[in-house]
């Protein structure tokens, strides 16, 4: 970046993005903060000439994922060696803390809000793999051969990873689910 | 097709658009499965919450924070380049050098013709010669290594420097 005015244009159009990502893969809001702050000095640091920046978002999200890559590397190696005690409740991040849509009906707000906290606790709750792939494809709309790009990973296994995701989403979400019911799919049925 | 494929399918579906037989066989089984269309209305309205609800907000105090200090990291970065630029020596060879390779040349030259020469036609070594191929060979070495010895006193730092 050679101005600030240019690198303005590319915070303003992403910092959402990447710290509702930051929220979504640590779960934490100190660590999504900090890892949102070290995404940016580094996209400073490292981005690229003009003319590359075809693929500028997926090439944010991959310093992002990088970071909360080697956040978990350290995270592990602090529980190794028994230094960590956990993380304080205090700073677990409700992800349902997004404003209200400005002019909608509160009962409306309410409930979208209700039905974002369960979502959120779900998708908090799957295992890292299949988490990330989620919050790519679904929260972040990316394509899964893109997010295989950015994970380094066959499409295959996005592919996979995501219905899991949505399998185990449905298990966890079918109780909140008024219209929802847990359905037992016949074998018998399967020579469609 | 297998359920755990329909799901797939499914799933794929809200990124590209299902060719005639993939749509065909989705809709055969989800008539007869209702596990399936199940996973269906389920996936719909779970891209739909997702989509619907905005997530997290950035809070002001942060967005600002990130923004000084990446100005603050882009400043220095400047900075620093400015200063690498204006410290570098000029890129061109320094006239003490080509005053080297000059008189070296003609000293080669001068010696190294009446040497050739008296080879030629004695067909034996002598000393002219010998000291022709020596100063040949020196001045190779120099033109060589010239660069090299530039760029280590250019990168040795401010006190020990510039050639100019």
């Amino acid at each position: 970046v050679d101005s600030s005015a240019e690198f303005d244009e590319i915070y303003d159009r992403y910092k959402s993005d990447i710290f509702r990502f930051a929220c979504h893969l640590t779960r934490n809001r100190v660590e999504a903060e900090d890892m949102f702050q070290e995404t940016w000095l580094r996209v400073i640091r490292h981005l690229p000439e003009k003319e590359d920046r075809e693929n500028l978002k997926p090439w944010i999200f991959m310093i992002a994922l990088n970071l909360h890559r080697d956040l978990l590397r350290k995270k592990r190696i602090r529980r190794l060696f028994l230094l960590s005690r956990g993380g304080r409740e205090a700073d677990r991040i409700s992800l349902a803390t997004g404003p209200a849509v400005a002019g909608s009906d509160p009962a409306l707000t309410a409930e979208r809000a209700s039905t974002w906290r369960n979502i959120s606790r779900a998708v908090s709750g799957l295992p890292e793999k299949q988490r990330r792939v989620f919050v790519l494809k679904e929260v972040e709309g990316f394509q899964q051969a893109e997010i295989a790009q950015m994970l380094g990973i066959p499409v295959g296994t996005v592919k996979s990873l995501l219905h899991r995701a949505v399998k185990r989403l449905q298990r966890e979400l079918t109780p909140f689910n008024p219209g929802g019911r847990k359905v037992k799919c016949d074998a018998k049925m399967l020579s469609v | 097709m297998r359920c755990q494929d329909v799901e797939r399918l499914m799933i794929e579906a809200g990124e590209r658009e299902l060719a005639r037989d993939e749509r065909l066989l989705l809709e055969r089984h989800l008539a007869r499965c209702a596990a399936c269309a199940s996973f269906g209305n389920f996936l719909n309205e779970l891209e739909l919450s997702v989509h619907d609800v905005p997530g997290p907000a950035l809070p002001s105090e942060l967005e600002n924070r990130v923004r000084l200090a990446c100005h603050e990291e882009l400043e220095s970065k400047v900075q620093g380049r400015r200063k690498r630029s204006r410290s570098a020596p000029s890129a061109g060879v320094p006239w003490a050098i080509w005053a080297a390779l000059v008189a070296l040349t003609v000293l080669t030259l001068s010696f190294l013709i009446p040497g050739v020469e008296a080879f030629r036609q004695e067909q034996k070594i002598t000393l002219e010669a010998v000291v022709a191929l020596l100063l040949v060979f020196q001045n190779a070495l120099m033109l060589f290594f010239a660069p090299v010895i530039m760029r280590r006193r250019r990168f040795s730092g401010p006190t020990s420097g510039h050639w100019s």
